[in-house]
């Protein structure tokens, strides 16, 4: 742009030096406002993060390489012990999934009966995280996977025990995916036992969500399980999203200040889900693509 | 005031390694203390080879480091630019600090900046919860005498083939 100009070459240089920081400051606040009201900085954003992204792979395959070693070097009889470990958690889940999978059909056959539109089933691809920290100030992780996989803005991603947060930015080969623990982030959720429907918020803690719109007489109880409502047609219905766990309501307030344990596990995730809800996804090569119980035999 | 150039490679392998510092991963109670290693190069280059940097590359650098780290577009840049700025113009004084005292304005530049990232983010909805943001420029305090050392090494290594 302006090579080899410096400001303390002359002691004239001074003032065009703040000029040049005046301009470069306001291009600067104009790109963070676009950024902010616009989609269209946010899609050529996303785009532009394939550049980076070489980069983040890069920090991220030490990691991935020490984690490797060891499990190559990993003691054999505590690798057996988990082998048995895991299978007996496997046959557990499985007898689970085929008393649901009755359960979804005689739920169908009611619906039927009763007329209201047939819910499909969910779809899911498993996608890997990189084990990169970007900004501290918000709750973000990045995928593998971007639009050649058909992953779309807004896409729920979740874990095997509950939803972790949804696809903000897309590139080709990776994707951004903001957390339900960031600040900036809410899901419209409802209590399982009452069918309360409210919205979960996040609060820059990542082991911790709120609802902040309870009313003081609202039946809720530490405990009590959250699972999304599906309303704002983003996220499915009925994957959990956490638990109650206190309750704290300030005399005079209106509303009661309940926070919430995400039952995903936010943190310690390698693995997610992505979901396409009530959706095939477009037919991917790899062999990670699996059907959930819902319509797999 | 440098007779022979810098090594652009020196600087340009600087600002790689300072990225990569940028995203690595740290265990969760950590992340807060992670210096501004970005910010941290810039300031040495600007202090040592001011023909290395103007704002105009601090201003790409820094959005480079917004598409990294996936903050809004022009966050890093702006934070970059600010600090360029205010080591132009201190540079002649901060070149002959010694190097403790160095560190300090370092430290003060640093959570300077802290101070208007936070401010901006906060402004674009970000919850700030404490006053956690500002661990990062002490860290860095100590940091810069090290780094400013190393760095040292190497250029003239650079600069004697």
């Amino acid at each position: 742009m302006d090579n080899g100009h410096n400001a303390d070459t002359s002691p004239n240089g001074a003032p065009s030096g703040a000029l040049r920081l005046a301009l470069y400051a306001a291009l600067s606040v104009v790109l963070m406002v676009t950024d902010h009201h616009s989609r269209y900085l946010r899609e050529i954003r996303g785009h532009l993060s394939a550049i980076t992204y070489p980069m983040l792979q890069l920090v991220h395959w030490p990691g991935n390489a020490g984690r490797w070693l060891s499990g190559q070097f990993a003691d054999r009889s505590e690798r057996d012990q988990r082998v048995t470990e895991l299978e007996q958690r496997w046959l557990i889940s499985q007898s689970r999934i085929t008393r649901v999978a009755a359960l979804e059909q005689e739920n169908q056959r009611l619906r039927n009966l009763l007329g209201s539109s047939a819910r499909l089933g969910d779809k899911v691809v498993v996608a890997e995280l990189l084990d990169v920290d970007l900004d501290p100030f918000t709750h973000t992780m990045v995928l593998n996977r971007g639009s050649t996989d058909g992953v779309f803005t807004g896409q729920p991603v979740a874990d095997a025990r509950g939803i972790m947060g949804q696809i903000e930015l897309i590139s080709t080969i990776s994707a951004n995916a903001v957390l339900i623990s960031d600040p900036n982030h809410a899901i419209p959720v409802t209590l399982n036992r009452t069918g309360m429907r409210t919205i979960a918020y996040g609060t820059g803690q990542i082991d911790r969500l709120e609802l902040r719109d309870v009313a003081v007489s609202a039946d809720v109880q530490p405990g009590d399980l959250i699972v999304t409502s599906g309303l704002g047609n983003r996220f499915p219905v009925g994957f959990p999203v956490g638990t109650v766990d206190a309750i704290e309501s300030l005399p005079g307030a209106p509303f009661l200040n309940v926070s919430i344990t995400p039952l995903a596990e936010l943190d310690r995730a390698r693995q997610v889900l992505l979901v396409w809800p009530g959706a095939e996804p477009p037919s991917h090569p790899d062999e990670s693509q699996i059907a959930d119980g819902a319509s797999s035999p | 005031m440098s007779r022979r150039r810098d090594s652009t490679g020196l600087v340009i392998i600087s600002f790689l390694v300072a990225m990569a510092l940028t995203v690595m991963p740290v265990p969760d109670g950590l992340t807060w203390l992670r210096p501004y290693w970005v910010g941290l190069t810039v300031i040495y280059w600007t202090i040592e080879s001011p023909s290395m940097l103007n704002l105009g590359r601090a201003f790409a650098i820094g959005l480079v480091l917004d598409l990294l780290t996936g903050t809004m577009a022009g966050l890093h840049a702006l934070s970059l630019v600010v600090i360029v700025y205010i080591v132009q113009r201190f540079r002649l004084r901060m070149r002959f600090f010694p190097l403790w005292q160095q560190a300090l304005a370092v430290g003060a530049i640093l959570l300077n900046d802290r101070v208007i990232y936070a401010w901006i983010q906060s402004l674009s909805g970000a919850g700030i919860s404490g006053s956690e943001f500002l661990w990062a420029p002490p860290v860095a305090i100590l940091v810069w005498p090290w780094m400013f050392l190393l760095l040292d090494r190497l250029r003239q290594r650079y600069r004697a083939r």
